[in-house]
């Protein structure tokens, strides 16, 4: 069947739509658009149909849902895969970035001293056993054993 | 593992580690900073284009982050993310008033002929031209969409909206970007 639209064919009042031929579980846009290129090669049309739902199947196939050779097949799609190619090829390059080194360093120089010692009360923070601490520790009890040992002798 | 548990695993652990920091081990906070700059860095690069600019909004979002860490609430992540997300729009703010400079991207591209370098850097700075024309909004969906490579649920992980919202947004995004850039390269 050919289309044009000098004479179009719209529906019989009160017949069926034609049944979707390909595509029923893509999104209403997409499917439209699909039905749309597959009406045989654009030099045979006595007029070119309007093809706005190149767009549609750009966006479809940007988002992974179609491939690329649909979206060459409609009118327009030649370009809009070529230039699309060519800034997520662009994209690429970018996601390989990584910071540079220095910036690690520089951002560790830069965090403000005490913030966090400082919002902590004394007996809220974390206490680092080393020898030293647990000289001084053993020190202070037996201080105070002794204390109580003699409050209670006397 | 799923995505989801290995998110898990990860929060849990930065919240190991933001524990630590927050008791006193200041040291701890380079694991969070390791961790995170690569992706924060390169979203920073593609709203500002500019990789000194990149690098200054991920050192100030750091220092942010450091003295505020006690407020974090759910995942370290995506708290971060909120950070150097609003910098760069407040960055953008600001050079479309013409309150900050812009400097040019002083790190060619490596391993390519000098025609192909040639054609890629001029691709580069229009497209660079074309989303520096774009809202910010747009530019952030495009951005994580197409340079981060993010799916559209971490997006809305990340931006707190709907995926309907950031799909029109990634779609007007292209479609301008599309009409600016075919008239030269399609």
């Amino acid at each position: 069947m050919r289309h044009n639209n000098v004479t179009p064919h719209p529906h019989e009042p009160g017949s069926q739509p034609p049944p979707s031929r390909f595509g029923d579980a893509l999104p209403p846009t997409v499917r439209d658009a699909m039905n749309e290129i597959d009406l045989g090669p654009l030099a045979d049309r006595e007029v070119p149909l309007p093809n706005n739902q190149t767009p549609a199947l750009v966006e479809a196939w940007l988002d992974g849902e179609i491939s690329a050779t649909t979206v060459r097949a409609s009118q327009g799609g030649e370009e809009a895969v070529d230039i699309w190619t060519r800034i997520n090829n662009e994209a690429e390059v970018l996601r390989t970035r990584t910071t540079p080194l220095y910036v690690h360093k520089r951002i560790m120089d830069a965090l403000p001293a005490d913030v966090h010692q400082l919002s902590h009360p004394w007996y809220r923070r974390a206490v680092t056993l080393n020898p030293i601490t647990l000289i001084v520790a053993a020190a202070a009890l037996l201080g105070i054993g002794v204390a109580i040992a003699r409050l209670m002798a006397h | 593992m799923t995505s989801a548990a290995v998110q898990v695993d990860q929060a849990d652990l930065d919240q190991e580690v933001i524990s630590r920091v927050l008791n006193g081990s200041r040291d701890a906070f380079e694991v969070l900073v390791v961790r995170y700059s690569d992706p924060l860095y390169r979203h920073a690069l593609g709203m500002t284009g500019s990789p000194d600019v990149a690098e200054d909004i991920l050192q100030t979002s750091f220092i942010k982050a450091y003295q505020h860490l006690s407020e974090v609430r759910g995942r370290f992540d995506a708290w971060i993310f909120r950070i150097v997300a609003n910098a760069c729009k407040d960055w953008l703010k600001n050079i479309r008033r013409g309150h900050a400079s812009y400097d040019d991207d002083d790190q060619p591209s490596s391993y390519l002929t000098p025609e192909e370098d040639l054609d890629r850097n001029e691709l580069r700075t229009d497209l660079e031209g074309a989303l520096a024309a774009l809202p910010a909004s747009l530019r952030e969906a495009f951005v994580m969409k197409h340079v981060e490579g993010r799916s559209y649920e971490e997006m809305v992980d990340l931006l707190g909206t709907t995926v309907g919202a950031l799909k029109m947004r990634v779609h007007r995004a292209r479609e301008a970007l599309q009409q600016l850039l075919e008239e030269k390269y399609a």
